[in-house]
């Protein structure tokens, strides 16, 4: 059988490491065969890819930035300052140090670290627009090459490659994906989208990723634009809408979602799109109606599950959130948030015998010290509930063992405290709730009254 | 995840052990009216296989395998079509690297089940001159009841074959790598794929004029559609209903659809990655089965999922057969060749969590396990409020000594002088009683000292250990006091933090040297005793070693800019008067006075008082400067702060500029930047010299407070109005810093008027009213100051006659002599850590020299 037959028989098969291995044998022989040199590209950039819609951190608005259109925007048009939904119990959903509410599923954009830009520049993690998971893709690839790198990039004439329509896209996706090396990937799609002509979408799209890489939102907007003219595309509209996202306009990504869902109907990644969009803007009445279609559409979504039975969690309505999570956990999931979550929807609904097991196997499962305070937090619940003060004390001081600043465990150790007449006590342990998480009303709230008395 | 699982009808396992196999490797094909699979594999095996050939049992039997013929090359591909000519059957094609091969399979039936016969009949062959990838067979050009082949090699080239006869070559235009590709009967065209990423499609016609044309054949597609991805795999749909034809394609992350004209019907962003595609058509709609990486199977009607499954294997071919009148079998064939055929169960398979490694528990020895845990924690927590500072104090035995020796200092110093410059060795001996984990010292001088090494960290100590530090002058401004405090903080082997303060006072010689008495000087200050006025030499032994002592006593500061302080003993009268040129460098002397004084009269009632009125206009001369000095600190930081921000809009234009490429509107910016770069170099410059001058108007300032607080310890007034007074004069550098002192001053000086030192009831009530504002005029807060000072010499005099001298000793021994200071009680230890941590970076940044 003729090599390069088998090598694309491998990559087929995706087995990309002897497929490698095959094309650098032809290689050997023949330095110049494209061919394999580009099915060897293709290997490598597979064997390392993340789909990075899927991955990507929005990382928060670079504070010497000035792409953001106002400072201080109105109620309703940022994410930041989203407007809060009347007092109901979905409003005091807890939120994440981010102030995003906690649904039990982690997408996009969640992986945030609490603190503002400017702390985190204190911290070891680069502030750029490119997300560390990227970079540490490119070092990892770095690794897995032991005869050198396969493609000097600084030799390569890119825009002699940009010419030949079968080696540009591989290559371009070998430098962003492989190597992570932006910068060349931004010059070669410059070149390539010229030597077409600018009629390839695809080279549009590739510039607008690079730039969103290098942080230059403003020009990775204006190419989605003008690919979104030529070709309609689900990922154009979805990237189009992480843009503006990025630009804190949730009313612009609505927008482009939904004249996404005018062209694809009932497209599940933009209604997604579209439900996590209104989440993040609190508007609980679209969002739920979106993750519900989602689930008609498609229905192993397990996020849009997740969030339906949160929702329904929220609103008073246990029973049924029960019945989402069981049905997420016969799926196959199994994961310590899902079971606190049981625990907590078992809890409301009166099955007492079940909450136990389920925090029991929360318990077992959390490896995670933040995870496990919270884990705790909630099982303090479960013991006041039971009316055991003091185990739920002891269970608010494991949950702080995990977790030193989690300010709701101080607060409501305080409250326990107070209640078993322990003043200054109390007092101690609002100022530290206070001190921890400066935006929490109850600690704040609580010490007030403790003080006018 | 999923929550079906894929039931097995039928399997069986290719023999041999390495057998590879691809997507290309199996088909589904009536051969004789009953659907028979044929598989064929890289190790070049053909296998016809009936599954429950005659027997019904359940599961493979050998006579399911009909026929098993073994080729010298590796099979790419099977397929079948009518590629004999005049004959209706259809035939099997084989595809070989280098040979095309078609062949006949004869089912002989015998009388029992054992009788059956099958052979496989090689028909013709073609030779290939290029490696070839894959076909299609289909009725190429319209042809009625016959099937051609297109044979795909891997250059691009496309060899046709009409039936036994060899058809045309011809080249795709711009082939680099051959993807699949699939002939749509409708439109008479070959949709191919490849290294563009798009989906190009010639009409038969088009191609066959393009034949022989090598490399040069001006071919040009049909339609094109940009896909953008890679293409896994293609398959085309008849849809009989609509009399259309569709194209599925199964991209790396994307599912699409199109009609025969290129035009988009759906398509669907795939969350997982798919491996394989099979469609097909039914009720009017196109269900497409994808398997993903994972071995879940999803079927999809249009976009919409209808279902999913598990699969317990990976596949990597999948067809749909009629096996034993069940419609819709699916085939799944896996890469080492395990050919299963299989239907999706609707029973559903749940989830089941593996069991919790618990053991079975006694509740009794439980609850007794708790109740005695319970109890260690009350004790540990009680033991924990039990134990107080002081305890700590005693059980770490924290001995602080300072030499009283000085030693030359060796140390580089900011000061001119560096031959009479000495240092004060400070030892801190810790001997614990009971292990600590963490043992911090640190020690907190004052301006102008500095010390050495100002932090102490020590580990899990058990024994004795000792830390040194020196102290010594270092930079030109006025001593305040020579007082120093170390701060120990302390985490037991429990894990109990604690902390508590100690201060000290500096040998009087690290800081002054002997001078010539001074007649007359610009201050005074006149200290009345109740006891014989001591002659110098004995108040000062260690200063005055001349066998003569002299009755007056000049002291110099070492720093420069200080002046000589005089003491003159009155002769007749039991007073002292401290004079200088300098208001400021008294601070330290009058404070050495008094310690010494109480010292010497250790054993009797001594009774210090200031008689003539409080030094009020020294006081203010030094605030005024101050104050003056800060308006103008602060000023040119707002100018510097006004330049920034020029800077900036400068530097954002500069950048919009560049942006424009247009290099010659680049200069006009490039002089406004130069210019604001030199206007900003020269503010801070004057800031510098300005903030140098503020702290040394800040540090007299300081040496005031500290002449005010030895008076007002050494009057006789209300305890609680002392605090207050106290509070007034408190400071230190970094307060001052950080402050503006005046406005808190005003703020303080405007209580008291009110409250402790008001005329009349009527002021009390107007406590609450006061607001507080930003100070503007320094006179309004020089009037208050002297109400103050005027208020208090009445009270003073009212109260001289109750006789305070208890108080006043209290107070000295606080300020004089090593006094423990309790730490405010925290809740809990989390808390306390907390407090400890915070307090500590705090102090960190207050003091830059501790760095924590």
């Amino acid at each position: 059988m003729d090599l390069l037959v088998q090598a694309l028989s491998l990559y087929r098969r995706r087995r990309y490491d002897k497929c490698i291995e095959l094309c650098s044998g032809i290689l050997e022989k023949q330095p110049l065969d494209q061919a394999a040199w580009c099915l060897k590209m293709r290997a490598m950039t597979q064997r390392v890819y993340v789909d990075e819609l899927d991955s990507e951190e929005i990382p928060e608005l670079d504070f010497l930035e000035d792409s953001a259109v106002a400072t201080a925007p109105r109620p309703g048009t940022s994410m930041k300052t989203a407007a809060l939904p009347p007092t109901t119990a979905l409003a005091s959903r807890p939120r994440t140090a981010t102030g995003r509410p906690i649904s039990g599923v982690a997408h996009p954009g969640t992986q945030i670290r609490p603190g503002s830009a400017l702390d985190r520049l204190k911290t070891a993690r680069p502030v750029t627009g490119q997300s560390a998971r990227t970079i540490r893709l490119g070092t990892a690839a770095m690794l897995s090459q032991k005869e050198g790198p396969f493609i000097q990039v600084s030799r390569l004439n890119l825009s002699k490659y940009s010419k030949d329509p079968n080696l540009s896209k591989p290559l371009f996706e070998y430098l962003f994906y492989h190597e992570g090396d932006i910068r060349n990937a931004l010059e070669l799609a410059v070149h390539a989208t010229q030597s077409c002509e600018f009629k390839d979408w695809w080279w549009k799209v590739a510039l607008s990723q690079c730039y969103v890489g290098l942080n230059m939102v403003r020009d990775a907007e204006q190419q989605l634009r003008s690919a979104l003219k030529q070709h309609q595309h689900v990922e154009i509209f979805i990237r189009l809408s992480r843009i503006y996202q990025r630009l804190d306009q949730p009313l612009s990504a609505v927008d482009v979602c939904k004249s996404g869902l005018e062209v694809f109907p009932k497209d599940v990644s933009i209604m997604t799109e579209l439900a996590r969009l209104y989440e993040a803007v609190h508007d609980t009445a679209p969002y739920i109606r979106f993750y519900r279609s989602v689930v008609i559409e498609d229905a192993m979504n397990s996020e849009a599950i997740a969030s339906i039975g949160m929702y329904h969690f929220y609103n008073n309505q246990p029973e049924l959130a029960l019945r989402y999570y069981r049905r997420v956990l016969a799926m196959g999931a199994h994961s310590p948030e899902l079971y606190n979550n049981l625990g907590l929807c078992c809890l409301y609904a009166q099955q007492l015998d079940l909450i136990y097991p389920c925090f029991q196997r929360a318990l077992e499962l959390a490896i995670d010290p933040l995870v496990k305070a919270e884990i705790w937090y909630n099982l303090s619940y479960v013991a006041l509930t039971a009316g055991d003060v003091q185990l739920a004390v002891q269970c608010l001081n494991v949950c702080l063992s995990a977790d030193a600043s989690h300010a709701s465990a101080l607060n409501n150790l305080a409250v326990l405290y107070h209640k078993t007449g322990k003043t200054s006590l109390t007092k101690a342990y609002l100022t530290s709730a206070t001190t921890v998480d400066p935006n929490l009303p109850e600690p704040q709230i609580n010490l007030e009254i403790l003080l006018n008395d | 995840m999923s929550l079906f699982k894929i039931r097995e009808l039928w399997t069986t396992h290719c023999e041999s052990e390495d057998e590879v196999f691809d997507q290309n490797s199996m088909i589904v094909t009536k051969l004789d009216n009953t659907e028979f699979l044929v598989t064929g594999s890289h190790s070049g095996v053909l296998r016809i296989f009936k599954p429950f050939n005659g027997s019904d049992e359940s599961g493979f039997s050998a006579a399911d395998l009909l026929a098993e013929k073994k080729y010298e090359q590796p099979i790419l591909q099977v397929g079948s079509g009518q590629l004999v000519s005049g004959s209706h059957q259809l035939q099997l094609a084989v595809l070989q690297p280098r040979l095309l091969s078609v062949c006949n399979v004869n089912v002989k039936q015998g009388i029992s089940e054992q009788g059956t016969e099958s052979n496989v009949e090689e028909l013709y062959e073609h030779k290939l001159h290029q490696p070839a990838v894959s076909f299609v067979i289909g009725p190429f050009g319209g042809v009625q009841n016959r099937d051609f082949i297109c044979v795909l090699c891997i250059d691009g080239t496309l060899c046709f074959f009409e039936q036994e006869s060899e058809g045309f070559m011809c080249m795709l235009p711009d082939c680099l790598l051959p993807g699949p590709f699939v002939y749509v009967k409708e439109g008479d065209l070959f949709v191919t794929s490849g290294g563009k990423w798009m989906l190009e499609s010639y009409r038969f016609k088009h191609l066959s004029e393009a034949e022989g044309k090598k490399r040069k054949a001006n071919l040009t597609p049909s339609w094109c559609y940009n896909l953008g991805e890679y293409v896994l795999d293609m398959q085309t749909v008849d849809d009989r209903g609509n009399k259309e034809t569709w194209i599925n394609v199964l991209g790396e992350r994307n599912l699409f659809c199109l009609n025969s004209k290129g035009k988009l019907k759906f398509m669907k962003r795939l969350e997982y990655t798919p491996v394989l595609l099979y469609a097909f058509i039914c009720n009017d709609q196109i269900v497409s089965l994808v398997m993903s990486d994972t071995n879940t199977l999803f079927v999809y009607h249009n976009t919409t999922l209808k279902w999913s499954a598990k699969l317990h294997f990976s596949p990597i071919c999948l067809r749909r057969a009629r096996i034993r009148n069940l419609e819709g079998v699916l085939v799944f064939i896996s890469e080492e060749g395990r050919l299963e055929a299989c239907y999706l169960g609707t029973e559903p398979s749940l989830f089941v969590a593996p069991p919790l490694t618990l053991e079975e528990e006694d509740f009794a020895k439980l609850e007794d396990e708790l109740r005695k845990a319970q109890q260690m924690m009350k004790n540990s927590y009680g033991d924990c409020l039990k134990i107080s500072n002081a305890n700590v104090d005693k059980e770490l035995g924290v001995d602080i000594k300072v030499a009283s020796e000085l030693k030359p200092c060796s140390f580089q110093t900011l000061l001119n002088i560096t031959d009479d410059l000495q240092m004060c060795e400070v030892t801190a001996d810790v001997s614990p009683q009971i292990p600590f984990e963490e043992v911090q010292i640190t020690t907190v001088v004052h301006t102008p000292f500095t010390v050495d090494n100002p932090v102490t960290f020590l580990t899990n100590i058990n024994e004795k250990s000792t830390t040194q530090c020196k102290i010594y002058l270092n930079a030109d401004y006025e001593v305040p006091s020579l007082g120093f405090t170390t701060v120990v903080t302390t985490v037991s082997s429990v894990g109990i933090p604690r902390a508590f303060v100690k201060s000290h006072v500096l040998p009087v010689k690290l800081v002054c040297k002997l001078d010539e008495a001074q007649k007359e000087a610009e201050h005074k200050l006149t200290l009345s005793v109740n006891q014989d006025v001591v002659p110098l030499s004995a108040l000062f032994q260690d200063l005055i070693n001349s066998e003569k002592p002299p009755n007056t006593l000049g002291i110099k500061p070492l720093t420069p800019k200080s002046k000589t302080v005089t003491i003159v003993p009155a002769k007749s009268t039991q007073r002292y008067r401290l004079q200088a040129d300098s208001f400021a460098s008294i601070s330290f002397v009058l404070e050495q006075m008094i310690y010494r004084l109480q010292a010497y009269y250790k054993n009797k009632d001594l009774e210090i008082s200031y008689g003539v009125s409080y030094p009020i206009n020294e006081l203010f001369s030094h605030v005024q400067e101050h104050f003056e000095m800060q308006k103008e600190v602060s000023t040119l930081k707002e100018k510097l702060n006004q330049f920034n921000t020029q800077f900036r809009l400068f530097e954002k234009r500069f950048v919009e500029k560049l942006k424009m490429k247009n290099l010659s509107s680049l200069s006009n910016v490039e002089i406004l930047l130069t210019n604001t770069h030199y206007e900003i170099l020269n503010t801070i410059e004057m800031l510098e010299n300005k903030e140098k001058k503020l702290i040394e108007a800040q540090v007299r300032l300081l040496c005031c407070f500290c002449i005010f607080k030895q008076l007002i310890s050494t009057a006789d007034i209300d305890e609680k109005l002392k605090e207050m007074l106290f509070s007034l004069f408190s400071g230190t550098l970094e307060f001052l810093q950080h402050q503006v002192w005046e406005e808190t001053a005003d703020t303080v000086t405007g209580y008291l008027l009110k409250t402790a030192l008001s005329k009349s009831e009527k002021d009390y009530l107007k406590v609450s009213q006061a607001t507080f504002q930003d100070l503007k005029d320094i006179n309004a807060l020089k009037r208050q100051f002297t109400q103050v000072f005027e208020r208090l010499a009445s009270r003073g005099k009212v109260l001289q006659s109750g006789g305070g001298t208890d108080a006043c000793k209290e107070i000295t021994e606080e300020n004089q002599q090593g006094e423990i200071e309790e730490m405010p009680q925290m809740g809990s230890q989390i808390s306390e850590k907390h407090a400890r941590l915070l307090s500590a970076r705090n102090r960190s940044a207050k003091q830059p020299l501790t760095g924590l």
